[in-house]
């Protein structure tokens, strides 16, 4: 009886151990699950998506234009001087400021294709007073992820969009060839999402309300050049929201000026806008290749660094283990003893090469990103001088027409001082 | 104290002799000639500055050299220089205008400065030579001078983009060779307009867009811009009422910088609006 129960005693202890040591080792290998994890690079094929097309007419004075305002860089300005974190995260202060540009053209071309809108625009952000304006920060942009937040909001001050983020992965069918990047951009999905969205919001306009925001936009303009003439039609609300109060006359001869200068000011904003096209048809090839391969580097930093830290790990793990974890084998067992320290010996071996292997693979994932430093470089040398001149010539041409405005605002002010003070105190006593 | 009164005399005859003399070229604060539209925005000198173009009075009153009344074109045109022509009858209009400009007068919408500004404006109002309706027409036409020189250097600026993007253009085709050949210069390598924009919207609809950045809506000066865009003198269609294919036609004609090529696309812009209309 005696010994029945030193062998259920002696069983039940082994169990014990034996049932740590298997949590141990669930553990370990789910520790090794989740390492290994992040090294699979799941290639998803990304859906196709397509932007709602109009499939009706739209009725002119309920056709809204877009201006897309150059994305916000999304550059940290506390990070501007630290190189290395910048680095880290992958920004690149001269890419970002291209894309700014590039991505919000991007947008624009959806939006256009839908057929959806009147003239779509990208504008620097000193352009006001187009029927609906949508703001975008870069958050994320890299050749294998882009996010996005998009704000819109209509003439009348009613918000569209809400800075909403917005988040893709590449769509890597679009890096396979130069044609197929031609064809569609890696993160069109993207731009499709916001322009149903965007549509979506001004589905939820009645006509009249359509109507009114271009009302509104063109009273704004109007009470911006000749506010003499045009108080009164619009008011705004303490929230900034803009409503009709009435409606000049179709042949207020005021109204048909404002409209000629308006029509300037269409121009200017078309010309800035083939700034922004220009420069985007400039650097669309490269701007394409460039995200190609630095996604691919990037890609392969990713998977050496995740490689190295689990390799690291793990070895460290079992050199550890192979050290510590105590023996159950009895001091009589020669057998269990040598296959132990067999096992420990090729645990410590074993876990000391995947330490180094982890070493050397850290090594590759350095140089890895070395490479999309270099590559980013290399685009950033090539997009400085362009992203100089576009900026340079929406300056002076946003300053020409800024004192061009003036001009007429002044010029407009006099005409409504003639038209309005009495003819006996216009003309001077002889 | 003779030789005292026939200096006196002398100095005052100089004097009165340098007021009556007809303004000459150049000169100092004085006289100037006047002769260039004046720049109305683009700084200028500062005091003693006129304008180069005679306006409609000014606070100087009339007196000798008076000019007849041409208005200023306020158009953002180089200075003239130093600021030094025209003569003091002109003192009124430009002058403030330049210092309103370089006092930085930015994006003012305020009523009672742009009335003062108004009220120097030319010194159209101050005129006793004009009727208010007078005034008026002449302050209509200062508008529309000044936007038709605005279209010019709108012009000259799309111009020199197409110029620039035909030269890219043409280089990018020269170095692709065969891949891109002739149809580089048409549509294939001049993206974002004409034939492969016009393919794209009439797959999709034409949406019934509206005129030029869909905002001018009404009334257009059809002669201004219509000359200047280069477009040629027979039966071009009013641009007001086009939709987005339209437009981007009509845009494309107005900067293309080849006289073949432009012609080209009037004729087709020509043909869609006839289609368009039925």
């Amino acid at each position: 009886m005696h010994r029945d129960d030193a062998i259920k005693n002696f069983l039940g202890i082994h169990q014990e151990e034996l049932s740590a040591s298997v949590s141990k080792l669930t553990l370990l290998a789910l520790g090794f699950l989740i390492l290994t994890g992040c090294v699979v690079n799941e290639v998803r094929p990304q859906p196709k998506l397509q932007a709602v097309q109009a499939t009706q007419m739209i009725a002119q004075a309920e056709l809204l234009d877009v201006a897309v305002v150059d994305f916000d860089s999304g550059v940290p300005k506390a990070l501007l001087d630290d190189e290395q974190e910048l680095e880290k995260r992958r920004i690149y202060p001269e890419v970002r400021r291209a894309e700014s540009r590039l991505l919000a053209v991007r947008l624009k071309e959806t939006l256009e294709n839908t057929g959806q809108w009147g003239a779509v625009r990208v504008v620097p952000p000193s352009v006001n007073y187009v029927d609906v304006v949508v703001t975008g920060r870069i958050i994320e942009s890299t050749g294998s992820e882009l996010a996005l937040r998009v704000s819109a909001r209509d003439a009348s001050g009613r918000v569209w969009i809400d800075d909403k983020p917005y988040q893709a992965d590449a769509d890597l069918g679009s890096y396979k060839t130069e044609a197929a990047l031609k064809a569609r951009d890696p993160f069109q999905n993207i731009y499709v999402q916001i322009a149903d969205d965007l549509l979506a919001a001004r589905q939820q306009l009645s006509a009249t309300q359509r109507r009114e925001v271009r009302q509104i936009a063109e009273l704004r303009f109007a009470g911006d050049l000749d506010p003499a003439s045009f108080s009164g039609y619009i008011q705004a609300s303490e929230g900034g929201q803009w409503s009709l109060v009435r409606l000049p006359a179709a042949d207020d001869p005021a109204l048909l000026r404002i409209r000629a200068i308006r029509e300037r000011d269409a121009s200017v904003i078309d010309t800035l806008d083939g700034y922004n096209q220009e420069f985007s048809d400039q650097l669309f090839e490269s701007y394409g290749s460039f995200r190609r391969t630095s996604r691919e580097a990037i890609e392969k930093a990713d998977k050496a660094r995740n490689q190295a830290m689990t390799r690291t790990v793990l070895g460290a793990a079992a050199v550890l283990g192979s050290i510590f974890v105590g023996s159950n084998c009895s001091s009589m067992d020669y057998n269990c003893r040598r296959i132990d320290d067999a096992v420990r010996t090729a645990g410590v071996i074993g876990g000391t090469a995947a330490v180094m292997s982890g070493i050397k693979k850290f090594s590759d994932a350095k140089i890895a990103a070395q490479e999309v430093r270099e590559l980013a470089d290399s685009f950033e040398a090539e997009v400085a001088g362009q992203v100089v001149e576009v900026e340079g010539r929406t300056l002076k041409l946003t300053g020409t027409a800024e004192e061009q405005y003036r001009e007429w605002r002044r010029l407009l002010a006099a005409i409504y001082r003639e038209e309005t003070l009495p003819e006996s105190a216009a003309t001077p006593a002889p | 104290m003779k030789w005292m009164f026939a200096g006196c005399l002398l100095l005052a005859l100089i004097a009165l002799g340098a007021c009556a003399s007809p303004p000459t070229a150049g000169g100092g604060g004085g006289g100037g000639a006047p002769s260039v539209p004046t720049t109305g925005g683009s700084g200028g000198g500062g005091a003693g500055d006129m304008p180069s173009v005679p306006t409609t009075g000014g606070s100087g009153g009339g007196g000798a050299g008076e000019m007849p009344s041409v208005p200023t074109t306020g158009s953002p045109a180089p200075s003239t220089g130093n600021g030094d022509m025209g003569n003091d009858d002109e003192a009124g209009g430009s002058d403030v205008d330049d210092a309103a400009t370089t006092a930085g007068a930015v994006g003012s919408t305020d009523t009672a400065e742009a009335s003062a500004d108004a009220s120097a404006e030319g010194g159209i109002s101050e005129e006793p030579a004009m009727t208010a309706d007078e005034r008026k027409r002449a302050l209509a036409r200062k508008l529309d001078e000044s936007l038709n020189d605005f279209d010019s250097t709108l012009e000259d600026e799309q111009r020199r983009t197409a110029a620039e993007r035909d030269a890219r253009t043409a280089s990018a085709a020269s170095t692709r060779g065969d891949e891109i050949g002739d149809e580089g210069r048409g549509s294939g390598g001049r993206s974002g307009d004409l034939r492969s924009e016009r393919d794209r919207r009439q797959s999709t609809v034409a949406g019934g867009a509206r005129g030029s950045g869909g905002a001018a809506g009404g009334a257009r000066d059809r002669g201004a811009v219509g000359a200047g865009s280069g477009a040629p003198d027979r039966g071009i269609p009013s641009g007001d009422d086009d939709d987005i294919v339209a437009r981007r036609l009509r845009r494309a004609a107005e900067q293309e910088t080849d006289p073949e090529l432009k012609e080209k696309l009037w004729q087709e812009y020509i043909e869609y609006k006839r289609n368009a209309q039925g």
